[in-house]
């Protein structure tokens, strides 16, 4: 029976498209963990002796937690079409906050990562009421508010490193492993998994994506807007405050000119990262992996020689490549 | 009658054909020189399908046009129009407003150069300030468009397209230039138009405003259908006769807005809206009932305040007195009664067309499907799936992106949103506008079937006439803010309520109607 036969023709013939179209799509949503395994498994390749080993997964592992944590935090007003500028400044501002009242005031441990994350979220309140109910440009309003907060960094350190007296209590919290894992990149897990359970399983992170589909739209839904996007810059803010925090506990010490260099590495991890898992739009997991993409990298260009020049073109560089992948990924979702 | 004056315009046999539809049937249009003449007609009559056809922008299928004595190629209207002196001012000025008077004039014809290239700007401003002189304009050109009132603009935009030609030697033509107006401002605009036509201009202009047609027009051509119902000078004609032409059949204008003849059911059934006494920019102490399980269709002209009365509501736009009640209690803003739901008129703004299906129906749900734990995707997918498949959404894949889905699908998407939650009240704003007619039949159907089966209020506001009279069970006609008739109960007489809605009145005019009627006809309805 011919007819069965090309029938049957079909059948597999659809399967195996059918096994395409699954392999293209993990590809797809997958596509930067992958890159990430593969570029671990080439600098493994090319440096068999110091790249693959348990101290330089340790130390790519924390030295990403702090930019992990901010790139987090500017993904939140991503998603609402927002974008917070302050970022950066406000990790440096935070962490010479908590390391300066530990040193300058003796003040206990958690009263000073307390202090420093309030006075982060007291920032992202200004940022958000002057951008939602000012109207205000997020651009113009966290660009201004990242040089007032460079200011005041550079007053309250004088524009020195700030390393006397840490407490020995401080910097276990960003020394010490639990079962051979750095604490920080710990932090860096559980806020990611916390950021990324209320943008997937609670409306508040739905209504977050729903602004960011359409504010409009959203409003006449009934969604609080203005209040929501107060709402994530301040949980902006305070994710890059706890990026400071972690860096300095990390470090023992707090430098006003280290951290806000982390705020364009960390806009590329976002923008990266919304091309996978959730391809066409910003999503935590996507971001986290980005970061350890880019920190990879630059520590496996070291380790093959690459000169001090490589990190910054380094990481323009994956910009570029992230926003047009981003483009090209937002275009395929609305295609399918 | 226009014996003494040349012909400016003429136009002979004209015919549009658009798939099966007849959208213009042999029309003729004329205009004297220094006259004006008023076009007329209904929602989807052929006036729009007329200028387009003028401007270029559709091909008639059939048809001469003759300006200034010189017949034009039908083929090559677009150039040879405007070099013949034809001038089109749309509904839409297109008018930058931060940008001044003479950026504006600019920005089609450039400025005036000198011969490395720079703008001599004191020349520049010498011949603006002519232009705006010669069509009445006392503004300075450098006086940015956003400062000038709406008449200004208007004048703006015409001394824009007649780009320096003599009056005598060009002709007009407006597309509903008061339509946007209110009372006052549209009397202002008519006089300058008298104005410029007393120095020789010829002026065709279509509107909906009787009124106003009897302060400026000089004849009229009246479309029905796409045929030519009338053509003529206007002093033969009284207003009802008007109506009577625009509307067809035997209407009888004037009646006084009736007090509902109770319901059965409307007697019996509790109210879920009321509307009381409310005053905002455009209603006037307007007050209305929906009660359970029914359909009310509201209609009424552009500056009706239809749309408004739709916002206000729903709590997004403010009211200066009266009251909104649902089930009883006061209404303040967006969804403070959370029973309610919204369909604007702008279907973009009611969708996140990024976003996937599953995630635009299922956002009005969030608080509903979550649990102490958060959401759970299956649940979400549930959800989401239910709707696909009672609303018939295509395709009925909860992942596919909004934006990429049919009008009509689109459509269903923003109903199914809030359908699928236990309301008491809805709000659909021209739901069914630029949707194929299946489709139409199918979304009317469900709504009539919800507030059939469990009680669902429907305020229903809508500019086509013809579906309101298919499917609506109390229909209210708005004219300026208030209610001027009432249609208590079905079957509804087309022509009666169309003549109740383009009643004679110091109201207003459609709201965007010609362009969706030619895309409904495009669509090959």
């Amino acid at each position: 029976m011919p007819h069965a036969s090309s029938m049957e023709r079909e059948g597999r013939s659809g399967a195996l498209r059918a096994g395409l179209g699954r392999a293209w799509s993990i590809l797809y949503n997958y596509g930067l963990l992958i890159a990430l395994i593969l570029l671990a498994a080439a600098f493994s390749l090319l440096r068999p002796d110091t790249f693959p080993t348990l101290a330089n997964a340790g130390s790519i592992l924390t030295g990403s937690a702090a930019l992990a944590m901010i790139a987090i935090g500017v993904t939140l007003p991503l998603i609402v079409q927002q974008f917070d500028l302050s970022a950066g400044f406000m990790a440096t501002f935070a962490s010479l906050l908590v390391v300066g009242l530990l040193s300058f005031n003796h003040a206990p441990v958690w009263l000073a990562i307390l202090v420093a994350l309030v006075a982060s979220a007291l920032v992202g309140l200004a940022n958000g009421l002057l951008v939602a109910y000012a109207r205000l440009n997020s651009l113009v309003v966290t660009l201004a508010a990242g040089s007032l907060l460079f200011g005041a960094s550079e007053i309250y350190s004088g524009g020195a490193t700030i390393y006397q007296d840490v407490p020995q209590l401080f910097l276990a919290v960003g020394q010490s492993r639990v079962a051979g894992i750095p604490l920080p990149f710990v932090y860096v897990i559980i806020v990611a998994l916390i950021a990324w359970y209320i943008l997937e399983y609670r409306p508040l992170g739905r209504y977050m994506y729903a602004i960011g589909g359409g504010e409009e739209g959203a409003r006449l839904v009934g969604i609080k807007v203005d209040r929501l996007v107060v709402l994530v810059f301040v949980a902006s803010a305070v994710m890059a405050g706890l990026g400071g925090v972690v860096q300095s506990a990390r470090v023992g010490s707090a430098n006003p000119s280290v951290l806000q260099t982390m705020l364009l590495p960390a806009f590329t991890a976002a923008f990266l990262g919304a091309t996978s898992i959730r391809p066409g739009q910003y999503n935590i997991w996507g971001t986290v992996i980005a970061v350890y993409l880019v920190g990879l990298g630059t520590t496996g260009l070291f380790m093959l020689g690459a000169s001090s020049y490589t990190e910054p073109v380094f990481d323009g560089a994956v910009l570029l490549v992230a926003i047009i992948l981003a483009k090209l990924s937002a275009r395929g979702r609305s295609r399918m | 009658m226009t014996d003494e004056k040349p012909t400016a315009l003429m136009v002979t046999g004209a015919t549009k054909r658009f798939g099966n539809a007849l959208a213009l049937d042999n029309v003729s249009l004329s205009v004297a020189a220094g006259s004006i003449c008023a076009l007329l007609g209904a929602n989807g009559s052929g006036k729009s399908t007329l200028i387009r056809a003028l401007a270029g922008y559709h091909l008639l299928d059939a048809g001469a046009v003759t300006i200034h004595g010189e017949a034009l190629n039908p083929n090559r209207l677009a150039e040879q129009g405007r070099a013949a002196g034809l001038r089109f001012v749309h509904q839409d000025l297109a008018l930058i407003p931060d940008l001044s008077i003479m950026d504006n004039l600019a920005l089609e014809r450039g400025y005036v150069r000198d011969s490395v290239g720079g703008i001599r700007w004191r020349r520049e401003e010498e011949r603006v300030r002519r232009e705006l002189e010669s069509v009445g304009v006392d503004a300075s050109p450098r006086e940015r468009v956003a400062h000038l009132g709406p008449v200004d603009r208007t004048l703006v935009a015409i001394a824009r397209a007649l780009d320096h030609l003599d009056h005598s030697r060009s002709i007009l033509v407006l597309d509903e230039p008061t339509a946007r107006l209110p009372q006052s401002e549209a009397s202002k605009l008519l006089a300058r138009l008298v104005a410029l036509k007393a120095r020789g201009l010829p002026i065709v202009y279509v509107t909906h405003r009787l009124d106003e047609v009897y302060k400026a027009a000089d004849a009229v051509t009246v479309l029905r259908d796409g045929r030519e119902a009338f053509t003529g000078p206007l002093s033969t004609l009284s207003g009802d006769d008007l109506s009577r032409l625009i509307t067809g059949a035997g209407a009888r204008p004037g009646r006084p807005a009736a007090p509902a003849v109770a319901r059965s059911r409307s007697a019996a059934d509790a109210v879920v809206l009321e509307v009381d006494e409310v005053s905002s920019r455009r209603l006037t102490r307007l007050s209305l009932k929906v009660h359970r399980g029914e359909v009310l269709g509201v209609t009424g002209l552009i500056g009706s305040g239809r749309s408004e009365l739709g916002r206000i509501v729903y709590g997004l736009q403010g009211r200066t007195a009266g009251e909104v009640r649902v089930n009883g209690k006061p209404v303040g803003g967006v969804r403070s009664s959370k029973g309610v739901g919204y369909i604007p008129q702008d279907r973009r703004a009611g969708l996140f067309p990024g976003l996937s299906v599953q995630e635009n129906i299922t956002i009005t749900a969030a608080d509903r499907l979550n649990q102490w734990y958060g959401l759970s995707p299956r649940r979400v997918r549930e959800a989401a799936m239910k709707a696909i498949r009672s609303f018939q959404i295509r395709p009925a894949d909860p992942v596919a992106p909004v934006g990429v889905l049919s009008g009509g699908n689109q459509q269903k998407v923003a109903l199914g949103k809030w359908l699928q939650l236990p309301l008491e009240l809805v709000i659909l704003d021209e739901p069914t506008q630029a949707i194929d007619i299946g489709t139409k039949h199918d979304l009317m159907t469900t709504i009539k079937e919800r507030a059939r089966v469990d009680g669902l209020a429907v305020l229903w506001l809508e500019s086509d006439i013809e579906e309101l009279v298919k499917y609506a069970d109390r229909i209210i006609v708005m004219n300026a803010g208030r209610i001027s008739a009432e249609f208590a109960e079905p079957p509804f007489s087309l022509p009666e309520v169309l003549a109740e809605a383009y009643r004679m009145n110091d109201g207003s005019v459609e709201e965007k109607g010609d362009a969706a009627h030619a895309a409904r006809i495009e669509h090959g309805a």
